[in-house]
């Protein structure tokens, strides 16, 4: 998918709570500066990932859900510029339209307003996407480490 | 927290221990003493003695909980690394003192130490941590960026005739980077080579005293180099070992093999690095090689002797160097043991210097 350059709706919500997806230009090649999807992932699975997220319920204590793209080889699939194999899509408000952007599990020394954030994703969500079957014991214990998969 | 119970049995070419109550993740030489240590998924380091028996009871180790991805030891100073932070151990000079620690909100992919006395830990695309191990005041702790976007994945340290160091880095897409280490300067040149279509994963030092080094790709492909700091005169030797299955998780070199360990298996390729380095770079080399089959988490090499992998069943295979060195070869048969047939093949390649700066990220 190129660059996008105004926000994109997707047409259906997600199959268990309905939630609204949007595809947003900061995301997609707008901010070099931001996690960006990989311009080859198609739109389509971009918004198939968040569903997913909501049908198993991956979320950490503040609602954010967390997905990830499992290859035809068994691996996961690459969904970041830098190499992030998770997605994260932060937590809406009812009613508000959901987005998201991949997220890698290394935290970042990040700005001085963010030195306070926890490590995302939580290690609760590797274990919730452990028991969903969704990753393995061995693909869980080196995204804990914050090693590729 | 009940106590840690490693129960060891004996496989082909080295022992298997099974822990419980410790769910581990990585692997690593004890600094202290001989053995090994542990790091668990949920923060805590274990020493054991080389028969892999607790020589302590496990503690918690870093500021986070997170799980342990490297350990390194300098100066009386132990350094801790998880994907949330890193964490650093004064350790006590006398048994009736207390030991002080300090954590940086930093993570990291790991952590080795300098002979000077630092610790450099790779952040990924937020660069590279830069701490002097020194009791005292207030210590700086430096992260140096690339003025171009790089990811510093892994870390070895290469070490010259004359003593000095040399930092060999996974660079992911930007290839391999190598860097004359000097703590003290602000900014220094980090020369990278980039190879075509090569995600380079890990990186390792071919022999203790010399600027050989090895990397591999996510896809397995191995990349061989004879002087890091000069690739004019002979330039990275690229091969791919079809029958390697799995995606590259960590590669190690030991006693003249090359040890690549995968998703699915590990791979011993006997006496590929001191082939290597005896030949002029051109002749195909079709190392006997050692394949098992496993889930591996994690790896390392202690003191040329083992082989260390931690497995996705909570477990820590010990291989015996040694056996496998005498053993392997003799074998002529056996579903185990195959001669791969290396694909040679050279990618584009191309290099660059890309500039560091180290700005103080925090004292502690």
């Amino acid at each position: 998918m190129p660059t996008l350059a105004n926000i994109v709706d997707h047409p259906l919500p997600t199959q268990k709570t309905g939630f609204l997806y949007i595809f947003t230009p900061k995301h997609h090649g707008a901010d070099k500066g931001a996690s960006c999807w990989l311009p080859e992932l198609p739109l389509e699975r971009e918004f198939s990932i968040f569903d997913a997220a909501d049908q198993h319920e991956i979320a950490d204590d503040a609602g954010n859900l967390y997905g990830l793209s499992r290859s035809e080889e068994g691996g996961l699939h690459y969904l970041g510029i830098w190499f992030e194999q998770l997605a994260e899509f932060p937590f809406q408000e009812p009613g508000a339209k959901w987005h998201g952007y991949p997220s890698y599990p290394l935290k970042d020394v990040g700005p001085e307003n963010r030195r306070g954030d926890k490590c995302k994703p939580a290690k609760e969500v590797f274990k919730k996407m452990y028991r969903a079957i969704l990753i393995s014991a061995q693909e869980r214990k080196r995204l804990s480490k914050g090693d590729h998969v | 927290m009940s106590r840690t119970v490693i129960t060891t049995g004996a496989i082909e070419f080295g022992t298997r221990a099974v822990f419980s109550d410790f769910d581990v993740v990585w692997a690593g030489p004890n600094p202290f003493h001989d053995g090994f240590a542990f790091g668990s998924e949920d923060g805590r380091l274990l020493f054991t003695n080389e028969d892999i028996q607790p020589v302590v009871e496990a503690y918690p180790a870093t500021a986070s909980g997170e799980a342990i991805n490297g350990l390194a030891y300098s100066g009386g100073v132990l350094a801790v690394s998880t994907r949330a932070d890193t964490t650093f151990w004064w350790l006590p000079l006398h048994q009736d003192e207390r030991g002080a620690s300090a954590s940086v909100s930093a993570g990291a992919h790991g952590v080795v130490a300098m002979a000077d006395g630092n610790f450099v830990a790779p952040m990924g695309h937020s660069g590279l941590l830069v701490m002097k191990a020194k009791a005292g005041d207030k210590i700086p702790v430096g992260v140096s960026k690339a003025t171009e976007q790089v990811c510093f994945y892994r870390v070895a340290i290469l070490h010259n005739q004359n003593g000095i160091e040399v930092l060999a880095f996974a660079l992911r897409r930007a290839g391999i980077g190598f860097e004359a280490f000097n703590s003290k300067a602000e900014n220094t040149r980090l020369n990278t080579t980039t190879f075509d279509q090569l995600d380079v994963v890990d990186v390792c030092a071919m022999e203790p005293k010399g600027l050989s080094v090895a990397a591999v790709g996510l896809d397995g492909t191995l990349i061989l180099i004879r002087n890091a700091l000069d690739l004019d005169v002979s330039g990275p030797v690229t091969m791919r070992f079809p029958a390697v299955a799995g995606v590259a998780y960590r590669l190690l070199s030991s006693c003249g093999h090359i040890i690549l360990v995968t998703s699915k298996a590990t791979y011993v390729f006997v006496d590929l690095a001191k082939e290597f380095l005896a030949g002029d770079g051109l002749a195909p080399i079709a190392p006997p090689t050692l394949v098992l089959p496993m889930e591996p988490i994690d790896a390392c090499v202690y003191r040329d002797k083992f082989l260390l992998i931690v497995t996705a069943d909570n477990s820590v295979l010990r291989f015996d160097l040694g056996m496998i060195a005498a053993g392997v070869p003799k074998k002529t048969a056996g579903s185990d043991l195959i001669l791969l047939q290396p694909t040679r093949f050279q990618p584009d390649w191309k290099q660059h210097g890309v500039d560091r700066g180290t700005r103080e990220l925090a004292s502690i």
